[in-house]
């Protein structure tokens, strides 16, 4: 991956100040001297203009006393530039241009986004200039902040299936939970600084670490030139990933449970296993993609076995692409007197996913289909198409979406049982179930119960 | 960053602009009204309005409609048994689906344009011929059981389902649409199939298909399905005006949370009143404004909002979760009351009628949105065509004119508020 890293940065050496343009993504693309990275969507079917920037920063670029700051730095993007003297001045002229924003922050990618009618696309880039070249992290501003991200804490931590997503979360991730944990720590959000702003920002917010994707109605050449007059001078920096490269998250070493006692009328429960990830099996990560999408069809065996006997009343597979680790998760609702039933069927389905019967050659194809069409239906919204075309720029590279539904229609049967057996069936992993204590008492509920007997080390056991 | 309370708090429908009309044509099929707008993109969505609502059912029924349709559109057909339909759907990458909501139901199909006939071919017998299996009855029973029940877990849900249950007392909203536990414990398999019979009549229905379609083709289709479906005797009645509208009240609901949730309610004009654009930029105008005073300057939430909910019975909200509910309040009743005595800049006004029209275009972006800006503008302001005009009548709204909206409308504020009761000082739910 190092040598793909490197052959990449010497290919856009080569082709400096050349245009490239994906025909199957229909995205344009150039790179600045310095080394960020424009992507233009052509689209004229409203006339509006999405401008993005997006940053390979997150939960995946802190340590512990950095947890949750990415985040906190996304709140302060909004906020004191040096052309913008405080967040009142900043949103008035978000205003004044027709402005619709946000932000977001995630484990291996930060993105801002403005909308506005197309007559303000300079305005617009210029808008988006100041805010990511010149922040102030004015002091009292970030004092306040703090408070308004520690109500985004409380809202998550008064819904009570959130406590278990971050229980199940702890024990899959370990010691490096928060490179997994975008919202992070309270403490260190309440303890933050400016230094910590700038340090982030010195770090992460330099245009080769960035890409600039702007999407709507407007000419890419013309795009190409305002980037290069906004952005042309943003000073290159070191990467950020040679001296401290992602971590390495430590394998389970053996099935975790977890009994979350909390006041709730059904039962919900999560699965995660540490999953394929693009650093180093690009494969596994399509094939993890096909699979969830065959056995979430409602024919599948899995469903049916489940959802459709009656034993759950609802199912999903799940997993998220990442560069470093992806997740699988299962997450399944059930009613409380069935918990223990549906564990064991659980069970039993996860040991025949490698099978040959467990799925059909109609229902393979049917998966790839999906994936597919539902790039279609995706790119009908262009304002949010091209959060996708960043999320994939940030953690698995463009080309790897440009190629995305081609590799995805060579995934073979033999391609998803080596995902199922190297990361599933055999594996370790950690299953938590959030339920009332009543119903702990009732079913006499005890955390061997929820163990699924799938992995090696409890094989091994036995 | 920003929260995303406004999806939450669903518009049910959403409105319009020119683009959603452009090109649009009216055809009345078979006595039903059916809007076609031809679509330059590959995907297809076709909505089928049923009107009636919450004001088709009883504290007795509420939840009928909503788990009536469920089932026809999960179950299958005598044709294609229940595997066979979705294991078409699926190879298709179609969806055929229902929601209901408080003024109507609807039937959708989203599907790409080359399997649009086939979608069609499934969805036209889902309509006619519903398999009513009673196991998937009893599936689709025991999840609605299990949405509801979560439904008070969840404070945002909860504090809206408190909200409808207390300022809708009386008014047919209350029959919530997705019903009770009790309710839908209750319902049999011949009650759903009955009801469903007699709700899908075509003096109810409204027809909206956007897409890149043959125009004859979608006439003949629809043709051969209203062909085969009585005429029934639905009439339209006007609803009541909620009498908790017309005073001020409130309701707490103790629970002890990590933070509070306060939600304000009060009438406003419907899509056909001569207010309702003055009222639509008020709105707009207002979410920025407590964005800036509560979250910015005070830092008293992560979530305040403002928002017009357009409906036959027309609603504004104000909504705060915060740690510190005396002094959210007071900064947005005090927003809502600058309303009615503060004369709104012209550069306040021009800005807000720009980002109304990007947030307008924004939803414009997909068919399935277009079809809803229309079919909004066909069931709330009597005409698809309305939609059109939309931003030049927000255009046209002055600061006068919201003002005077908001001194006829904005007089009572009805409060739920959810959290601990210790936190909040009950006065300020008196507001006047």
């Amino acid at each position: 991956m190092k040598f793909l890293k490197h052959a990449i940065i010497i290919l856009s050496f080569i082709f400096f100040n050349q245009i490239m343009y994906s025909k199957e993504l229909g995205v344009k693309q150039k790179d600045l001297k310095n080394g960020l990275k424009i992507l233009v969507v052509e689209n004229s079917a409203v006339p509006l203009v999405t401008v993005e920037i997006c940053v390979k920063n997150g939960a995946f670029t802190e340590p512990p006393e950095y947890s949750g700051l990415s985040h906190l730095y996304e709140h302060m993007f909004f906020k004191a530039n040096e052309k913008l003297p405080n967040q009142e001045a900043f949103l008035e002229r978000g205003r004044e241009l027709g402005v619709e924003w946000n932000g977001t922050t995630g484990n291996e990618r930060v993105n801002y986004f403005f909308t506005c009618p197309k007559t303000n696309l300079e305005e617009a880039i210029e808008y988006m200039r100041d805010a990511t070249m010149y922040p102030l992290f004015d002091q009292t501003e970030l004092e306040k902040e703090r408070s308004v991200v520690i109500g985004e804490y409380d809202r998550a931590e008064s819904q009570p299936p959130y406590h278990l997503f971050v229980a199940v979360n702890k024990k899959t991730w370990g010691d490096n939970y928060n490179r997994k944990n975008a919202i992070g720590e309270r403490s260190t959000i309440l303890a933050a600084t400016r230094e910590q702003m700038k340090t982030i920002q010195k770090k992460f917010y330099i245009p080769n670490n960035s890409s600039l994707l702007i999407a709507g109605d407007v000419k890419a050449e013309e795009v190409f030139k305002l980037a290069e007059k906004y952005f042309g001078q943003w000073e290159k920096g070191e990467d950020p990933f040679i001296k401290n490269p992602p971590v390495t998250f430590k394998p389970l070493e053996k099935p975790e449970t977890i009994i979350l006692e909390k006041d709730f009328p059904i039962v919900v429960g999560i699965i995660n296993f540490h999953g394929p990830d693009t650093k180093r099996d690009i494969t596994g990560t399509h094939a993890a993609d096909v699979f969830a999408y065959i056995i979430n069809q409602k024919t599948s065996n899995f469903q049916k076995a489940l959802v459709e006997s009656g034993l759950m009343v609802g199912l999903n597979f799940g997993y998220q692409t990442e560069h470093n680790v992806g997740p699988i998760m299962v997450v399944f609702q059930a009613m409380p007197d069935k918990l223990k039933e549906a564990v064991k069927a659980l069970s039993a389905e996860i040991e025949k996913f490698d099978s040959p019967d467990y799925y059909t050659d109609e229902q393979l194809e049917t998966a790839k289909n999906i994936l597919a069409v539902e790039e279609i239906y995706g790119r009908e919204s262009t304002s949010n198409w091209i959060h996708t075309v960043s999320y994939w720029w940030a953690s698995a590279g463009l080309h790897y979406y440009e190629n995305y539904i081609k590799d995805l229609k060579k995934v073979t049967r033999k391609d998803v049982s080596d995902f199922v057996r190297k990361y599933i069936k055999g594996s370790n992993y950690v299953i938590g179930v959030l339920i009332s204590e009543e119903n702990v008492k009732t079913l006499d509920l005890k955390e061997t119960d929820l163990l699924l007997g799938t992995s090696e080390f409890e094989k091994k056991g036995k | 960053m920003k929260t995303m309370i406004m999806i939450l708090f669903i518009l049910i429908l959403t409105i319009s602009t020119v683009y959603a009309t452009k090109d649009a044509t009216e055809m009345n099929i078979n006595g039903v009204k059916v809007i076609f707008k031809p679509a330059q993109n590959d995907v297809v969505a076709v909505n089928l309005f049923v009107r009636g609502g919450c004001a088709n059912l009883t504290p007795e029924t509420a939840g009928i409609e909503n788990f009536a349709l469920q089932v026809a559109t999960t179950s299958g057909t005598k044709k294609f048994p229940k595997d066979e339909y979705s294991s078409i759907l699926d190879k298709l990458v179609s969806t055929i689906s229902s929601r209901s909501s408080n003024d109507y139901s609807v039937l959708s199909i989203r599907c790409v344009r080359e399997n649009f006939s086939k979608t069609w071919e499934l969805f036209e017998d889902i309509i006619l011929n519903p398999a009513f299996d009673e196991s998937e009855v009893n599936l689709t029973r025991e999840k609605l059981i299990s949405a509801i029940k979560t439904e008070d877990t969840n404070p945002d849900a909860l504090v809206r389902k408190e909200m409808v249950k207390w300022y809708f007392d009386g008014h047919p909203y209350s029959n919530r649409w997705i019903g009770t536990t009790q309710n839908v414990e209750k319902f049999t398999t011949d009650e759903l199939l009955n009801y469903y019979k007699q709700l899908i009549v075509k003096s109810r229905m409204l027809l909206v298909v956007v897409g890149k379609l043959n125009k004859k083709d979608i006439e003949k289709k629809v043709n051969a399905l209203f062909a085969k479906l009585p005429v029934g005797n639905y009439k339209e009645t006007p609803l009541t005006v909620p009498v908790k509208s017309q005073e001020t009240n409130y309701t707490i609901v103790e629970k002890p949370l990590p933070t509070n949730y306060v939600m304000g309610q009060y009438l406003l004009p419907s899509m056909n009143q001569p207010d309702y654009y003055a009222a639509l930029l008020a709105h707009s105008i207002l979410r920025d404004r407590m964005f800036e005073e509560v979250r910015t300057k005070r830092n008293l939430s992560y979530a305040p909002a403002a928002v017009m909910i357009t409906e036959k019975t027309s609603t504004g909200f104000i909504y705060v979760s915060t740690t510190d509910p005396d002094s959210a309040i007071k900064v947005m009743v005090g927003e809502l009351a600058k309303l009615k005595t503060e004369t709104i800049s012209e550069k306040e006004m021009k800005n807000h009628k720009m980002r109304f029209l990007t947030m307008d275009y924004m939803r414009q972006e997909t068919n399935a949105m277009q079809a809803g800006a229309l079919a909004a503008a066909e069931l709330y302001a009597g005409s698809w065509k309305n939609a059109a005009k939309l931003v030049d009548l927000i255009d046209r709204v002055t600061a006068e004119e919201i003002k005077i909206m908001a001194n006829k409308y904005i007089t009572n504020l009805n409060f739920v508020y959810v959290g601990k009761r210790k936190k909040v000082d009950e006065e300020l739910l008196k507001w006047k």
